[in-house]
């Protein structure tokens, strides 16, 4: 299904390959605990496949070349935000990172991840996060995609929240010749909160295939997607919004809405926004909208001395700022800035 | 302090439920074989052509798999079905011509009625064929036509054979295969250039046989600059065999000219409602569909408008009300294939009791459309939490010079909204039953209520206050 949409006929995935650089800062001792992942070791088995397949899901479930472990204890506010930093280079191209990540009780952590890469190769990234947040705790989770324009990029986070629970998403994919990306949220505890913000960029010949999905289960649960992007030249994206209100699910909230920005006539953007309910007593809608930028916008900052390229970033920009702002991190912040501003 | 809720009763269907005896001339077996269809084709007389349309249809039938999304389909037998069921009588132009048992079954639906205080036109099916057919001279005077599908392949054979299928082709799924093998009956209309139909033209189709398959052909032509208003009602007994209804309707909209289409589908409870209905607008053309889904056991039914002229529109107006032992798998697809092409969908659900309401719907803008705009907007208000509701648009855009929004809401009737009009000096009960009755109300004005007692029936949502 995901491969009709962007077009994607078949892969090659590459062959096992260890990953050698360094990426878990030392943080044992500060109520925390990280370690590798063993290679070899199941840690999340996924019983049904959620959106990437069998085949791209199953890789990184058994076969990962890299991943943490990483358990917040209870109680433990942690101020610092902890940066994930993986790297792909010509001597590790293939990164399958494995990741469970457990917040305790009454915990706070930020977390940011950042996938990047310097060399113009071929380069090969399949990711699976399992993130469980306990009992109101609260979690901010950050990923940042800036692969190169040759990469593919595969990424399945399943998230579990229990009571009074909160996480909080962000999403940004700028990178990869083929991006995409699967986060399944359960919202199984009373009162569980999720946020999932995304923001992307589609420029060249970059498709994105997203996939966002809350799955209501607790009382009283409330989650929002919201995602905002912008496509140029050839660029293809698919958006799928999945909205679902299990039974008992009572007095739950949910919305989704994406608004997505064209800026050439050849780029292609498909949006699925699904909202299923089988629970009465619930809130649950979507919206979607695709266009232009909005020309009376573009005359009134053109009337003020901007030319049109200008006008328009500055719009984008905007869009997008809310979002980069919450990153914790003043080097990424400016990278990303950078980055969009070089792209627009 | 405990919720609420607001009973919805399910729509009378005592009037519905009436069955006549089965008598018949012709009736095929059942099951779907080329004997079969050499049968029908046979005891229909066709032209050769309609005869090996139907056997290449039967082979791209057999050789398509059932659709792998969607309603559950295992529970019905094509084995079981009998797919021709000629009525013991002639296609009559005067009601009192028509036997009495079938007579008194429009009667009821109050048909005639309708026909007598405000329709131009009306034709009658019971199960495959048309038994009474009748339009006002004036628009016959005018170029009008508007006849049964058989008369039209006897009588207007080229029209027919330009038409037939080709915005539907046998290829397109299972079910139209299947159509173009079987099909039975139907209306045909055709509006010359100019004119202006301005009081609408009513088909009913009603299947009375158990375990019988219903695959009437609707194809009407509006040339350019021309008006129609067409309505179409279906509605069957309900029996505990699975019975099939596996309908076309193709469209053509010419240019500058509109097209309102409204259905109101009633089935019963044992019927598959497979059915394809599909328009092509010219430039400047409108379609407008106007659909209201009641009844069905399992309803896979997506009215779908291809804009290929600049500057056509389209819009689609539907209720979807899905109760207990239902899945309503509908919603609407639209293409805008040409510039400045328009589109506006609105949809509205209602699931209860255990009822399974499903909105589908595609919205393609091509490569070079561009200036398109299109609204969607679908609502959902599930009346228990034993129903299910779910909503799936689907958005597919090529360019980036257009102007797209969608939205969706899933709920329930709001505390506040009660709370609001009690302040005001309503009861609760009224209070509730308004917002049920505003919630269906922008399809309820865009019925023509007044042509027929039957869709009244349907749509008067019968309220009771009962609390609990």
């Amino acid at each position: 299904m995901i491969w009709k949409r962007i077009g994607l006929k078949e892969l090659n995935l590459p062959e096992f390959k260890e990953y050698k650089n360094e990426f878990i800062p030392n943080v044992n001792g500060m109520n925390m605990k990280i370690a590798k992942t063993s290679i070899g070791r199941v840690y999340t088995k996924l019983d049904s496949y959620r959106g990437l397949g069998e085949d791209l899901e199953q890789i990184p479930q058994s076969n990962h070349n890299a991943g943490f472990e990483l358990k917040v204890d209870d109680n433990a506010t942690i101020s610092e935000p902890l940066l994930i930093n993986y790297h792909l280079d010509m001597n590790n191209p293939v990164l399958i990172d494995n990741n469970l990540i457990e917040a305790g009780k009454n915990s706070i952590l930020t977390l940011i991840f950042d996938y990047s890469s310097d060399d113009t190769i071929d380069l090969f990234h399949d990711g699976l996060t399992n993130i469980t947040v306990n009992e109101n705790a609260t979690l901010n989770i950050i990923k940042i995609q800036r692969l190169n324009s040759f990469s593919h990029n595969f990424d399945t986070n399943i998230l579990n929240i229990k009571d009074n629970g909160v996480i909080n998403l962000i999403n940004i994919e700028l990178g990869a010749k083929i991006t995409a990306v699967n986060y399944t949220t359960y919202l199984n505890g009373e009162n569980s909160t999720a946020d999932l913000n995304s923001i992307y960029l589609g420029d060249g010949e970059r498709k994105l295939d997203l996939n966002y999905a809350m799955i209501h289960k607790g009382i009283r649960s409330v989650s929002n997607i919201e995602s905002k992007g912008a496509l140029k030249d050839n660029s293809v994206k698919v958006f799928r919004g999945n909205l679902e209100f299990l039974k008992g699910a009572r007095h739950s909230k949910g919305s989704e809405s994406e608004y997505t920005t064209l800026l050439s006539p050849s780029v292609k953007s498909d949006s699925i926004p699904a909202l299923m309910c089988h629970e009465d007593d619930v809130d649950g809608n979507h919206a979607v909208s695709v266009g232009r930028i909005d020309e009376n916008k573009l005359f009134y900052l053109q009337s003020r001395g901007l030319d049109e390229l200008s006008a328009k970033k500055l719009i984008i920009e905007s869009s997008f700022n809310p979002i980069i702002d919450k990153i914790p991190d003043e080097n990424l912040k400016r990278t990303i800035l950078l980055e969009l501003e070089r792209r627009i | 302090m405990e919720k609420k809720k607001t009973k919805v009763k399910d729509i009378d269907r005592r009037i519905y439920d009436i069955k006549n005896e089965l008598n018949y001339s012709f009736k095929t077996d059942s099951g779907l074989t080329r004997d079969i269809i050499l049968d029908i084709s046979r005891e229909k007389n066709e032209p050769e052509w309609m005869r090996d349309f139907r056997l290449k249809s039967l082979e791209i039938y057999s050789q398509k798999p059932f659709p792998k999304w969607g309603a559950d389909l295992s529970d019905l037998d094509m084995d079981n079905i009998v797919t021709y069921i000629k009525p013991n009588t002639q296609m009559k132009n005067d009601w009192n011509d028509v036997p009495e048992d079938i007579k008194n079954t429009f009667e009821l639906l109050g048909l005639p009625q309708a026909e007598r205080e405000s329709l131009a036109g009306v034709g009658a099916q019971y199960d495959s064929e048309v038994v009474y057919h009748n339009i006002r001279q004036e628009l016959v005077d005018m170029g009008v036509i508007y006849t049964d599908m058989e008369t039209a392949l006897r009588d207007y054979e080229d029209i027919v054979k330009e038409y037939f299928m080709k915005l539907v082709p046998p290829t397109d799924h299972k079910f139209a295969a299947l159509h173009g093998a079987v099909w039975s009956g139907g209306s045909f209309v055709y509006v010359p250039e100019g004119v202006k139909v301005d009081i609408p033209l009513q088909s009913y189709f009603r299947l009375n046989a158990p375990g019988a398959g219903q695959f009437e052909h609707t194809l009407i032509i509006v040339e350019k600059n021309s008006y129609l208003h067409f309505i179409e009602g279906c509605s069957a007994p309900k029996y505990k065999v699975n019975n099939l209804h596996a309908g076309c309707v193709e469209l053509f909209v010419k240019e500058n000219a509109t097209l309102r289409y409204s259905t109101i589908e009633n089935w019963s409870k044992n019927m598959y409602n497979l059915n394809t209905k599909r328009a092509v607008v010219d430039k400047n053309g409108t379609i407008e569909w106007v659909s209201g889904s009641f009844g069905s056991k399992v309803s896979m039914l997506y009215p779908m408008s291809i804009l290929r002229g600049e500057g056509a529109r389209s819009e689609f107006t539907g209720v979807t009300f899905a109760a207990k032992g239902q899945y309503l798998d509908t919603g609407t697809k639209v293409v805008h294939a040409a510039n400045n092409t328009t589109s506006t969908v609105n949809s509205k659900s209602i699931s209860k009791d255990g009822g399974h309401a499903f909105y589908r719907g595609l919205l393609r803008v091509s490569k070079n459309a561009t200036g398109c705009k299109s609204t969607v907007s679908c609502t959902s208000l599930m009346l228990d939490n034993e129903s299910k509701s779910d909503t799936l648009p689907i958005i597919e855009i090529d360019n980036d010079n257009i102007d797209i929004g969608h939205e969706a809401k899933i709920g329930r009737i709001s505390d506040d909204a009660i709370f609001y009009l009690m302040s005001r000096g309503i009861s609760e009960e009224e209070a509730k039953a308004m917002i049920v009755r505003g919630f269906v109300e922008p399809i309820t004005k865009e019925l023509p209520l007044e042509y027929a007692v039957e869709l009244n029936n349907l749509i008067n949502i019968e309220l009771e206050g009962a609390i609990g």
